[in-house]
């Protein structure tokens, strides 16, 4: 009787739920088509203000994070526009629209462009790691395993020889499936976690230790993109492109894997 | 008659009047000394002076002095513009007797009646000095009539706060001063300095010590302190040409001038310099002190890639202009920046460096786009209100038009360039589509939900493990399942046979049909591999006797042959009997 209540919650939660999100999506795409048409007049700030509507609602997209960037690198606002063009390249790397407006976006920051280090064939392997859409590595899991105990049913019961050998191998394939979607996801997470890219909002200094009166390194402009690499009482160490290293106030940068607020 | 009385009249009123005039102006009897300090071997002249006659002189007594000369009694009268003036001195040459400080005791006169007393002076008698002075050369004379002294605005200046230091040459009633030169100039180490030229020597009255003197400006200089703490200014000397008037006169009664050369140099002067406040000192602080202006102006903005822009930075104000560099110009990465023009415009006066200093950059943008220069911050210490100011500008867009896709493509279009016309790469538009979707963020890595499903399926194996062993325990294996389904049958049809007894056709069909079913299940065999050879065969080898077969074989005989050959009821009997017998026994010895 319990289970059957329970059963009965979940379902009505995850009605509830589905109601919720198809509520959102029709608000959102009110809010989409009020964005494009400011931006389409050139009414730059009602578009920033609209897209950000759905940035906080939690929905999201590369194409929203895209636009979002062209109406803040239109009102001038170089931290913002870089900050969003580097979140639609975290979701599809490959953008070409991204890429270029990005270039535009990056010759408004006064910090000379740094020649990124060559990546090394381990950090190349977990940038591809880490791209990796979680949703499909959980039904990869899912399905390996579903499909293991099929087979190895067919196998335990088969008839024929034939079916046997079939039963066998393809139960062992689907097993491996499983556990290497798992495995990937679990990489994954924890490359994820590693891997904080931020970007420098305002003016900062980078100091050689996490304290205000250590000595400046150099100063980083707003729009410079970081990779932060541990933290410390609202302290970051962080490096740039080219390996240089320094640590610097948190409150100065904004993670691009942080939600909105 | 009457006439004449009355001119006379007037006359002696006006003779009256002036006299009374005359009478009116206050009486005065002084003393005056030549000095108030000397040595023993000088000589000291008292002069008792008069402004109306009087009668009845009484000089007082000299103690500790000998009287070397006097009373010589000198009396001058003079009308000026109709104002009588009158003087009459009784002099006294005396030699000091002793050291020690002495009186000149009181003098006496008695004028229209009354009697007036001069004011008793003290005169202190030290030792014999080298040089008395009343053996004065024109160097001597020089040399106490001829000073330089130095004047500073501000003793305790903060730092790279402006001051004025003003050297002044004091010259005594008498002495003329024909040029000068500045032998030793004053160092001045941790000053920014700046003469100021001085346009014409002009002379004012000035008292210095209690003297008076006439005082000219010889030279002005502006420091700006470089460092804090306690700095001292070296002493300047000057090499003045004099001409010292002499006892001689010439012709017309004029005093001759003696040439002299009078070496002076002023006192040192120490400056304590403050340290500028520490706190609330802003980051933009470069040193500059005073009170300022700052403005950042382009000339224009909006351009065509590859021309140029002038951007300039500008102070203006008052303070230490020379000594302060201006906030440097950040421009973004793509426009191309050159080094700034500097300029000055710099007044120096009294109060300090007044004026403007600017920074012109020339900027080249050489990519399409906008660009935002940061606004600027300066700032400055204000020493009048004691507190740092800080001025900042606005940000400055700058839009860059048109034109080539970099400055480099742009050179080689000139040389040769046979590739087609060079797009830009414009900025992109926005995207129309989208496929909003909440963010996907947690890892499923610690989701429940994700293993139930995941582990679900290794639940099922034992499930299906012991179901699997449940059936074999059941029914041995699938065979087991025929044969229990083929002796079912059998039964049936022996059912039938007992009740087709009356019909011998559907009776033997029947029967015969049982023992078929009786033998597949019991020998696991077909119907269509139903040979007498081999059903004898196979229950040989599950150890039926041969008698039991054969009977059998003999009751499936009867059973074919009875389909073609017509039956008595009573052998239908015999052979539902003889069947029922077969079977049991071949269920039997099957058993055992």
């Amino acid at each position: 009787m319990k289970t059957r209540l329970l059963i009965l919650g979940l379902l009505l939660g995850n009605y509830c739920l589905s109601w919720g999100q198809t509520n959102m999506q029709d608000q959102a795409d009110a809010w989409w088509a009020e964005a494009q048409k400011a931006y389409q007049e050139e009414r730059y700030a009602d578009a920033i203000e609209q897209y950000e509507k759905i940035n906080q609602s939690g929905l999201a997209d590369e194409a929203l994070y895209f636009n979002l960037a062209n109406a803040y690198y239109k009102s001038n606002q170089v931290g913002n526009s870089i900050y969003y063009y580097e979140k639609a390249l975290l979701i599809n790397p490959k953008d070409e629209d991204v890429a270029a407006n990005l270039a535009y976006a990056q010759k408004m920051t006064l910090d000379q462009a740094v020649t990124p280090l060559a990546p090394t064939l381990g950090t190349a392997m977990v940038r591809s790691i880490v791209q990796w859409n979680p949703a499909y590595l959980k039904y990869g899991a899912w399905l390996g395993m579903w499909l293991f105990v099929t087979f190895a049913a067919i196998y335990r019961l088969g008839g024929t020889a034939r079916l046997k050998k079939w039963g066998f191998a393809l139960a062992t394939l689907s097993a491996i499936t499983g556990f290497l979607s798992f495995s990937a996801e679990y990489l994954r997470d924890h490359w994820t976690s590693k891997d904080q890219p931020a970007i420098v909002f305002g003016v900062v200094s980078v100091r050689e230790a996490p304290a205000v009166s250590a000595p400046e390194l150099f100063p980083l402009n707003e729009g410079t993109k970081v990779q932060v690499l541990e933290e410390l009482d609202g302290w970051g160490h962080i490096a740039l492109a080219d390996g240089t290293q320094g640590w610097m106030e948190l409150s100065g940068l904004k993670k691009l894997r942080e939600l909105p607020e | 008659m009457q006439q004449i009385r009355g001119v006379l009249l007037g006359m002696l009123a006006m003779v009256w009047a002036t006299g009374m005039w005359a009478q009116d102006k206050e009486i005065l009897f002084e003393v005056s000394l030549s000095k108030e300090k000397l040595g023993l071997n000088e000589r000291l002249r008292v002069d008792f002076t008069m402004n109306r006659d009087g009668d009845h002189f009484e000089a007082p007594t000299f103690k500790g002095f000998k009287v070397l000369m006097g009373p010589s009694q000198s009396t001058s009268s003079s009308w000026i513009n109709g104002v009588r003036s009158f003087s009459r001195t009784f002099s006294f040459i005396l030699q000091p007797t002793a050291k020690g400080s002495w009186t000149i005791g009181q003098a006496e006169i008695t004028i229209d009646g009354t009697v007036y007393k001069t004011a008793a002076k003290k005169v202190e008698v030290t030792e014999a000095v080298a040089k008395p002075s009343d053996e004065q050369t024109a160097q001597d004379v020089a040399d106490q009539n001829v000073r330089v002294i130095s004047e500073v605005s501000k003793t305790n200046p903060y730092l790279n706060e402006g001051i004025l230091i003003t050297y002044k040459l004091l010259v005594g009633n008498g002495v003329n001063v024909t040029n000068f030169n500045s032998v030793d100039a004053a160092e001045y180490t941790h000053f920014w300095n700046q003469d100021l030229p001085i346009n014409a020597y002009n002379f004012e009255p000035t008292t210095y010590e209690g003297k008076s003197y006439q005082s000219v400006v010889l030279k002005r200089v502006l420091l700006y302190p470089q460092k804090t703490g306690k700095l001292s200014l070296k002493p300047y000397t000057f090499e003045l040409s004099v001409d010292v008037p002499t006892n001689r006169r010439d012709f017309f009664g004029r005093p001759l001038y003696a040439p002299a050369t009078r070496v002076a140099s002023t006192a040192e002067i120490t400056i304590d310099v403050k340290e500028l406040p520490q706190e609330n000192r802003p980051a933009s602080f470069t040193g500059a002190v005073g009170s300022f202006d700052f403005f950042v102006t382009p000339n224009k903005t909006a351009l065509d890639t590859g021309t140029a822009l002038e951007v300039e930075v500008r102070v203006t104000g008052k303070g230490n202009l020379k000594l302060f560099s201006l906030p440097e110009l950040k421009v973004p990465a793509a426009l191309e920046r050159y080094a700034p023009e500097n300029k000055q415009n710099i007044n120096n006066s009294r109060s300090g460096m007044e004026g403007a200093i600017s920074d012109t950059y020339t900027i080249i943008p050489n990519f399409q786009g906008s660009y935002p220069i940061p606004g600027l911050a300066f700032s400055y210490f204000d020493p009048k209100a004691k507190k740092y100011v800080t001025r900042t500008t606005e940000e400055i867009n700058i839009q860059a038009l048109g034109g080539a896709l970099s400055g480099e493509s742009a050179n080689t279009n000139n040389t040769q360039s046979s590739s087609p016309t060079m797009r830009s790469e414009g900025f992109r538009f926005i995207k129309l589509t989208h496929q909003l979707a909440p963010i996907a963020t947690a890892t499923f890595i610690e989701d429940l939900d994700f293993y139930l499903i995941w582990l679900m399926p290794l639940l099922l194996l034992p499930i299906l493990g012991w179901w699997i062993r449940y059936n074999e325990a059941r029914g041995n294996d699938l065979g087991a399942l025929k044969r229990k389904a083929s002796s079912r049958m059998a039964k049936k049809y022996l059912g039938q046979a007992q009740k087709a007894l009356k019909t011998p056709d559907s009776f033997y069909l029947a029967l015969e049909k049982s023992m078929q079913h009786f033998l597949k299940a019991r020998l696991s065999i077909e119907t269509a591999d139903m040979t007498h050879d081999t059903i004898e065969e196979l229950l040989m080898a599950q150890g039926v006797s041969k008698e039991v077969s054969g009977r059998l074989i003999e009751l499936l005989n009867r059973c074919a042959m009875a389909r073609y050959s017509p039956k008595k009821i009573s052998d239908m009997h015999e052979d539902y009997t003889a069947a029922l017998a077969v079977l049991t026994d071949l269920d039997k010895q099957h058993q055992s």
